[in-house]
């Protein structure tokens, strides 16, 4: 997913992604303990975002609700399970973030608030890698990128639906990588236009991150993000090289650049946050962590 | 109130509502309530934790106190006046910090004594 990349990630940072599902938000869960919200689509890596914190170590999944009134994510070493509310009244937020830190006049600059709104620049950190791919280059029939995609992308769905506990929120709801699965034969072939554009610019952006080899996991993320509904991130999985998914110079000579690239969105979210409910407690190697008042 | 994560909580049993802290960036390891019930302490792993101060029933903060240890926090814990708090880790070499509050209130909480 192109634009949720922080400019420190190495490929693998970013764990999963979900859309909301009236298509307005895309949220994160990386491997820095951070939830992020941005808008939908997230193409701008420059775009405000808004970070929830309270996860102590990397963020394994995350999903919307269906209707889109809460967001759940779940963390990995933490073994907690947060239930986050949206609020669309913007000001009820802030107002409660407010309240939660009035009277603290100066905290020290290493603690952060819970929520805050921020700007990075990736551009630094993509600059210098390999020049994209040229949409010369783009002979490729589409049935065979469609029948290449198939292994890649079934692996990562297979990854996805029985990765542990984030196995457990893939079930239910989304049908869409569970149709992929019941026909593996199938080939995932890229049939609309609009689809293909859209695939074709998610490969590239990783294509120049990478440095020209392009992960296998990408084109399967982006390819489930073009048939509608998808959630699971399996987008993390490609790596330098290509790592596990494998990487096919097959792929390169069909990429191009989107015809109708979407407008990058550069403001935050609207919807206000909160945790509602936290699931877990630290039992497991602290024996302070409990008192009664 | 228990700790997950980098989350303080306090449970509300009665209601069935949780009130969070959320200063820490890392794992809370151990967590204190004063003998009034009013104001909370937690400790968090790190090279150089310190010890967050709030407010039990709104989770807000009201101070973070000095760096003394070099690893992470494992107890704590409040004098039965509620006046003085007193902090313990886990690593070489092992050390144990007092705090103290002048006005009762923990918004001035600082270091008294360590050792």
């Amino acid at each position: 997913m192109q634009g949720v990349w922080p400019p420190y990630a190495d490929g693998t940072d970013v764990n999963a992604v979900d859309r909301s599902s009236d298509g307005s938000m895309l949220a994160a869960a990386d491997d820095f303990g951070r939830v992020t919200l941005r808008k939908f689509p997230a193409l701008d890596p420059e775009a405000s975002t808004k970070v929830l914190l309270g996860h102590a170590s990397h963020v394994t999944n995350v999903r919307f609700t269906a209707g889109d009134r809460h967001l759940i994510s779940v963390g990995g070493a933490d073994r907690c399970i947060f239930q986050w509310r949206l609020d669309d009244d913007r000001e009820a937020a802030k107002q409660q973030r407010e309240a939660s830190f009035a009277g603290v006049e100066a905290l020290d600059e290493d603690v952060e608030l819970p929520i805050e709104v921020y700007r990075k620049d990736i551009r630094a950190a993509m600059q210098g890698s390999a020049p994209l791919p040229s949409a010369a280059d783009g002979d490729e029939p589409a049935a065979e990128l469609g029948a290449a995609l198939d292994g890649a992308a079934l692996a990562a769905l297979t990854s996805g639906s029985s990765g542990g506990i984030s196995g457990v929120l893939s079930g239910g709801a989304r049908a869409g990588p569970a149709r992929h699965a019941d026909s593996p034969a199938a080939p995932v072939v890229v049939t609309s236009e609009g689809v293909r554009a859209r695939a074709a610019s998610a490969v590239v952006s990783m294509g120049a991150k990478e440095g020209g080899a392009v992960p296998a996991g990408a084109i399967a993320a982006a390819t489930m993000e073009g048939t509608k509904r998808t959630g699971m991130g399996v987008i993390g999985g490609g790596g330098p090289g290509g790592g596990s998914f494998g990487s096919s110079p097959a792929f390169r000579g069909a990429l191009v650049p989107p015809t109708h690239p979407p407008s990058a969105v550069d403001a935050p979210p609207s919807a206000g946050l909160r945790l509602e409910w936290a699931y877990g407690i630290r039992a497991r190697d602290a024996r302070g962590a409990c008192a009664y008042n | 109130m228990y700790a997950t994560a980098a989350l303080g909580v306090v449970y509300d049993h009665s209601k069935h509502t949780q009130v969070f802290y959320a200063g820490h960036d890392d794992d809370i390891l151990s967590v204190a309530v004063d003998p009034t019930g009013r104001f909370a302490a937690s400790g968090q792993l790190g090279y150089r934790p310190r010890v967050h101060v709030w407010d039990a029933l709104s989770g807000r903060a009201l101070c973070v106190l000095p760096v003394v240890h070099r690893s992470a926090v494992t107890r704590l814990s409040f004098s039965s006046d509620g006046k003085s708090l007193f902090s313990a880790d886990d690593g070489e070499p092992y050390t144990v910090a007092m705090y103290g509050t002048g006005n009762g209130s923990w918004t001035d909480g600082s270091l008294r004594a360590q050792g």
